[in-house]
This record gives C-alpha cells, structure tokens and sequence, in this order.
C-alpha cells in the first residue's frame, strides 16, 4: 500500500493515544522511526502489522480499529493531507458519492499508478438505503470500509447504519446496505 | 450587432455541437470579431455572471498570454497557441485554452474559446467556486490536480525526512566531536601515564639528591643557590607531570586551605628567573589575603601558566600584574552569599580576538608557533579550577591585553602550611623493609632513611623481599613502589600480612593505575605518596604509621 494509507494509520495512532504509544506500536510491528513517504509503494504487510501492533498495543479488537481508522479516513485525514476537493467533487448527495466510487478511484490511480483499487457497484437505492456491493483482493479490509462509510456520514451530516453481508455468486464479495437519516434527528444520547 | 435575447434562444435550443461543447467544455464561449460575446457555456452563470452574451471580452477579461495581442481579429493569427485569460473581476481566476477561428468549424466568423479554469492546486478548488466534476473525464486537468497535490505532499514528506536526517547528522556530529575528544584525553592519559611512572622516579632522584645536597651544604655556601634552583626545577617537572595527569583526570586533588600570599611569594621565586629581561613583574597583595580553597601543586601550577603564557603574550616585552582581590557573590536563585577570593594575572600583550577566547580552554587549542606549545596549558588551568570549586574568569582586547581572574572559594580555617621543605625530618629508628626496582631511587631512599636513623633493608624487586620475610627477618615498616615487575606493591603488602598479620607499609610511586591508593582509600597503617616528594613527607608518613599500632 502506498504510503498515504500508512500516514494515515500513524496519524489516527498519534491522535487517539499520542505519540508514545505510536512509536511502541511502530516499534512493535518493526516499522522504522521514520516519516513515511506519500507515493512510495510499501509492502502490506507494513500496514497489517501496524494494524495488529495497535490491537495488541490498545487490546481494541482489529475489526473497531479498522472501523475506526476508516471514519478518521474520511472525517479527518483526507482534509488534512489536501485531497478533500476529491471528495467533495465525488458527489453531492451520498448515493452519488458512492455511484462515483469508481471513477473516484480511477483519478486517484492515475496519481498512484500502483495502486490496486477496489470495485464498487451499487444496487437497491432507495430515498434513504441502498446496497453497496464492495470487490477487492485484499483480505480483512472490509471493516475498514463500515468506518469509511460511517465516516461518509460526518461528511454528509448523515448517521449513516451500516450492516456488512458476505455473498459468494455470482462473484465472492461484500455487501454493505447502508440506511441513513439526517443527523439533527438522531437521537441525543 | 448580435441580438442577446436571440443568441441565449439559439444556446437554448441546444444543436448537437452546443451540447457537445456543453459537455466537452463547460467554460465555452465564443466572441465575435466585433469583440462581444456571442455565446457562453451554462457553468459561467454560477461562477462570473458578467461573462454573458453581449458583454464585451475586453471588459470581461485580460488576454496575459500571448502577449501584445490587441482587438479580437488578431486572435485568429494564433490559434495554435496556448491562450492564458483571467477574469478582470477575478485575476486570480485563470482559463487556459485556444482559440478556433468560426471558419475552421463553421461557416460563423466567430471565434470560439475552447479551455477551462487553470489552477495547479487541488486546495484551490474551492477558493475559485470550483469542483472536481467542473473537469469532465476527458479533462486530464483534473487529475492533473490530484498528480500535483500527490507530489506536494511526497515534497513535504522528503522535506520533513531530510529535516529529520539533517538533525541526526548534527547531532552524530556532536557525538563524533565528543568521541574525539574522549580519544584525545585518553590519548593525553595514557601517554601520561605512561610518562609518569619514569619520569617522577628520575624526579625523585634529581629532588632527593638535591635535598641531600642542601643538608650538606653549609647555609653561606655559594653552591646552596644554585642546588636550590635544580629543586625548584624538579619541582616544576613534576608539576607539569602532575598538570598532565589531572587533565587526563588521573590525578586526585587535595583540596585544603592554603595561605595564598605565601603561596603566591613562593610562585614568584619559581617564575621571575623565566620571564626574562623585557618583562616586569609586580605583585599586589592586600595586608591580608586570608587562605582559600585549592590543591597547592594546581595553585602552582595554574599561576606557571598563566604568567608564562603572559610572558608569550608579549614578544616585545610589558609588564604582568598579579593581583589578589576579596569578592562576594550571591548564589543564583538564593541570598546565600559566596566569599571567594580572585587571583588576577594581568599582561600588557597582544590580548585576543572573540574567536580564540572562545576556543581558549579547548585541549590543544594553541596560537603559539609549532613547538612552542601544546595547547595543554589553559585547559589545564581550567580543568584545575573545576577540580578546585572554583571558576575562572577571562577578559581581553586584542593589542590591550589580557586578564585571567581565578576565582577561589575563600577559607575560614588557617592554612597549616603546606611546605614540606620547611620540616625538619623527624628523627625515626626501627627496621625499614624498602622494595624498589629502579636504583636511582632505591639508593636516594636507602640513603635518606640511613640519614634518619632507620636500619634499611632493600630488595630490588618483591620476590626478594618475600625471600626477605621467609628467613625470618623482622621490619618495623615497609616502604614499597605500586608498579614493580612481577608484583605491584599492593600485592607484595596483602602477600605479607597473610603471613605476618598488619604490616606498616607506605607505598611510593611516580604513578599508579590502582584507584583504591589513587584516591587514598587505604588501610590506617597504610600511607600513599606520589613520587616525587619531599624527604621531609616521607619521614612524616613513615613515623606516622611506625607509631601507629597495626592492629
């Protein structure tokens, strides 16, 4: 993965528990004490071993901290690293968004030509749901999109419900139905 | 004149080629040679609606590239360049684009401006009231943005590791400048070490023989100045032994209360035939100076230096001034006050430039001709005054010169006169067992103790002191050197008392590694002194531990 997933992940790290536990967690997982680079291309298993280092560091399971990381994504990170007009310009409403996935990625491919992005297609939409149907190579990420798409949800104003199935035909993938309502009628709790 | 009202039915009509240009490039317009609008695509509405059908372009925009283009009819001479415009209401709003003359498509005589908004930050999207959907697909700007954007932050990644990088070379930087320095002490200390061990037994000798000396010389005798002089040399030899020594920190400090005028009368005598005849020396002492804190032989050999190097400051000659002044100063932090006495070294010379007082007390730091110095001296008087709680002080223009101010913690208690020359030996009797392997000393010794009433035995090494004991032979004290072959001292007196139980013992030596005699830890019938001594010190320690009981 390239290097922005991995900032993002130290950056999450270093906000939620500060930057003693990232270096344990860094020297955990055997990760140099160094900044990583944007668009240099790093092995997988950098960021699985980050991501286990944390679970094992913080005792969160891995499944909340890739929830986690995917709302920091979205909520906090692409802002921070300048690439929120790429958001913004992906869709106005949240179906278009995620109809737009897709192309989404593709610009971003152009940038990172390693990149292996994942599919996306979407089926059922109705005024407030809609299925999200997610086809990747990569194990164990599928987490990490319930937190991008829960994260989709602050950029919306969106409490967004996320519940995440796994189907097998035609083509092994997940579906995601997303139902969401307007945050100012969530309930206050 | 084109009707408005007409052209905006005409754009509504929508024909095939405006939607495609719709599509294709939603920041169209055309402009016809008259110089007015002709027709704009729908995204202008939102973004500048002064650019409308029927506004003229010069009003509307500023034609930056090409440059000098004046009037619209020129447009079409440079239709396959490159055309920068920006929005007078908004300069920093750019379009890059080309102009296509009407005949090129058409049969119209307008020229129609196919381009969009440049900007080269993604970040800038928003400050123009633009969106990544304003590009569309076929549009690689838009992706050109998330390439830029990609490259700014790998710069800022780079910048931040290079700013990383260029901090850990500093600080190895500093690592390997202190790692110098340690080899260089270490260096310092083992040459010295090395040095010292011969050097003070040969010290010994030529002091010792010079004491003898004097007890025969009657106290008119002409030669009595003379044989004077060769002990204050020795003197002065072994100071600079022991000046290496504690710079390499292989010399402990007595730190006592010493009478600084005596002390400072005495420096006198040693430094006054040095200075030769262009320089005058004076010294102004106070009626009472009191006593201060400090080792005598680091006093001594602080104020050697420093005249010296005054004398050096001075090629041409001038005068140096000691002086000797009371201070009071209050502890940082605290109304505690701290009565310190200055010792001040003042030379008329060539003084110093900023630059060489700040490298003044770095070990071989010199601005003498080679040869003519180490670069030991002043980091030495440095070091001497760490080691005796005080601090130093240095003021200096260059061709006004220069002053030192030693700065002494100030003594309540009286001296107790630290001269050793000035005590009579006192008188012993017993049997001296004496172990030393170097002759010169090992008769110096015999003949001193001889003279003070002792009956010596010697050996020249250990084992003949151990064959010495395993006869039977009995001794009221032993005097032994530390580093002999075979067996240091040490090891000679704890291979003695295992057998005879406590044995007096005083151990000599010009230098020795073994920390516990180094720093006077020692058994209370044991004695330690550093070669080379006075006779007098010697037959104090001897008696000393003689009259103690052992057990």
């Amino acid at each position: 993965m390239y290097g922005l997933i991995n900032k993002a992940v130290e950056g999450l790290i270093r906000s939620k528990f500060g930057d003693e536990v990232w270096h344990r967690i860094r020297s955990r997982a055997g990760v140099p004490d160094e900044p990583f680079i944007t668009s240099q291309p790093y092995d997988d298993a950098v960021t699985y071993g980050l991501v286990a280092a944390a679970s094992e560091e913080t005792g969160i399971p891995v499944d909340d901290l890739c929830e986690a990381y995917g709302r920091y994504w979205n909520s906090v990170y692409t802002e921070e690293a300048g690439y929120g007009p790429l958001l913004h310009g992906a869709g106005r409403t949240l179906p278009e968004l995620l109809r737009n996935l897709n192309h989404l990625h593709t610009r971003v491919k152009i940038s990172y030509s390693q990149l292996n992005p994942p599919g996306f297609t979407v089926t059922d939409e109705t005024p407030r749901s809609l299925n999200l149907h997610y086809y990747s190579d990569r194990p164990g990420i599928a987490p990490l999109l319930t937190g991008l798409l829960k994260g989709l949800g602050d950029h919306f104003s969106l409490v967004i419900d996320v519940t995440r199935t796994r189907v097998e035909t035609p083509a092994p993938h997940d579906v995601f139905h997303l139902t969401w309502k307007p945050r100012e009628q969530a309930p206050s709790s | 004149m084109i009707d408005p009202a007409a052209a905006s039915a005409h754009a509504s009509r929508r024909c095939p080629e405006v939607a495609v240009l719709q599509e294709l490039f939603p920041f169209y317009f055309s402009v016809a040679l008259s110089g007015e609008i002709a027709q704009v695509g729908e995204r202008w509405g939102s973004i500048a609606p002064e650019v409308k059908v029927g506004a003229r372009f010069d009003e509307v925009f500023e034609v930056d590239r090409p440059s000098g283009l004046l009037g619209v009819p020129r447009f079409a001479s440079h239709a396959d360049e490159i055309f920068l415009l920006r929005l007078r209401s908004r300069p920093n709003f750019w379009l890059r684009g080309q102009f296509i003359p009407g005949e090129r498509v058409s049969d119209s005589s307008d020229l129609l401006f196919a381009g969009g908004p440049w900007l080269t930050k993604l970040k800038d999207l928003h400050t123009l009231g633009l969106e990544l959907r304003d590009f569309p697909p076929h549009d690689p700007r838009g992706d050109l943005l998330i390439v830029l954007q990609t490259q700014e932050s790998t710069l800022a990644d780079l910048s931040s590791l290079t700013a990383r990088l260029r901090e850990e070379l500093k600080h190895q930087k500093a690592l390997e400048g202190q790692l110098r320095q340690i080899q260089k002490m270490e260096l310092v200390g083992r040459f010295a070490g090395g040095m010292a061990h011969n050097f003070n037994n040969i010290l010994m000798a030529i002091h010792g023989y010079a004491a003898l000396s004097l007890m025969r010389l009657t106290p008119g005798d002409p030669l009595r100045e003379w044989v004077e002089q060769i002990k204050s040399a020795a003197d002065h030899a072994a100071s600079l032994t022991r000046a290496l020594l504690t710079l390499s920190r292989q010399h402990p400090m007595k730190l006592m209360p010493l009478d600084l005028a005596k002390e400072l009368r005495e420096i006198q005598q040693l430094v006054m035939p040095l200075l030769g005849e262009r320089v005058r020396f004076s010294m102004d002492l106070p009626p009472s100076v009191g006593s201060v804190i400090a080792d005598v032989s680091a006093l001594k050999q602080m104020m050697m230096n420093l005249i010296i190097n005054a004398r050096d400051a001075m090629p041409q000659g001038g005068s140096v001034t000691v002086g000797v002044a009371t201070r009071v100063r209050k502890e940082s932090g605290t109304d505690l006050e701290r009565h310190l006495v200055e010792v001040s070294v003042t030379d008329t010379g060539v003084g110093m430039d900023a630059k060489t007082k700040s490298q003044l007390f770095e070990p071989f730091f010199t601005t003498k001709e080679v040869g003519k110095g180490l670069g030991l001296g002043l980091s030495t008087v440095y070091g001497l005054m760490q080691q005796c709680g005080g601090s130093i002080e240095v003021e200096s223009e260059v061709g006004k010169g220069t002053t030192f101010r030693l700065l002494f913690q100030r003594s309540s208690e009286a001296a107790s006169g630290s001269s050793a020359a000035a005590r009579p030996a006192p008188a012993g009797g017993g049997r001296v067992l004496l172990v030393e392997d170097e002759p010169l000393v090992r008769n110096l010794l015999q003949q001193l103790m001889g003279r003070a009433g002792y009956e010596v035995a010697v050996a020249a090494e250990p084992a003949a002191a151990l064959d010495l004991i395993k006869r039977g032979e009995k001794f009221d004290v032993m005097v032994t050197d530390v580093q002999m072959p075979g067996m240091t001292g040490p090891q000679l007196s704890a291979q003695i008392e295992a057998t005879l139980g406590p044995m007096p013992t005083l151990f000599v030596s010009g230098h020795t590694d073994d920390p516990v005699l180094a720093q006077g830890a020692i058994a209370p019938h044991h004695r330690y002194l550093q070669k080379p001594f006075a006779p007098a010190d010697m037959m104090a320690a001897i008696a000393e531990i003689a009259r103690k009981p052992a057990h």
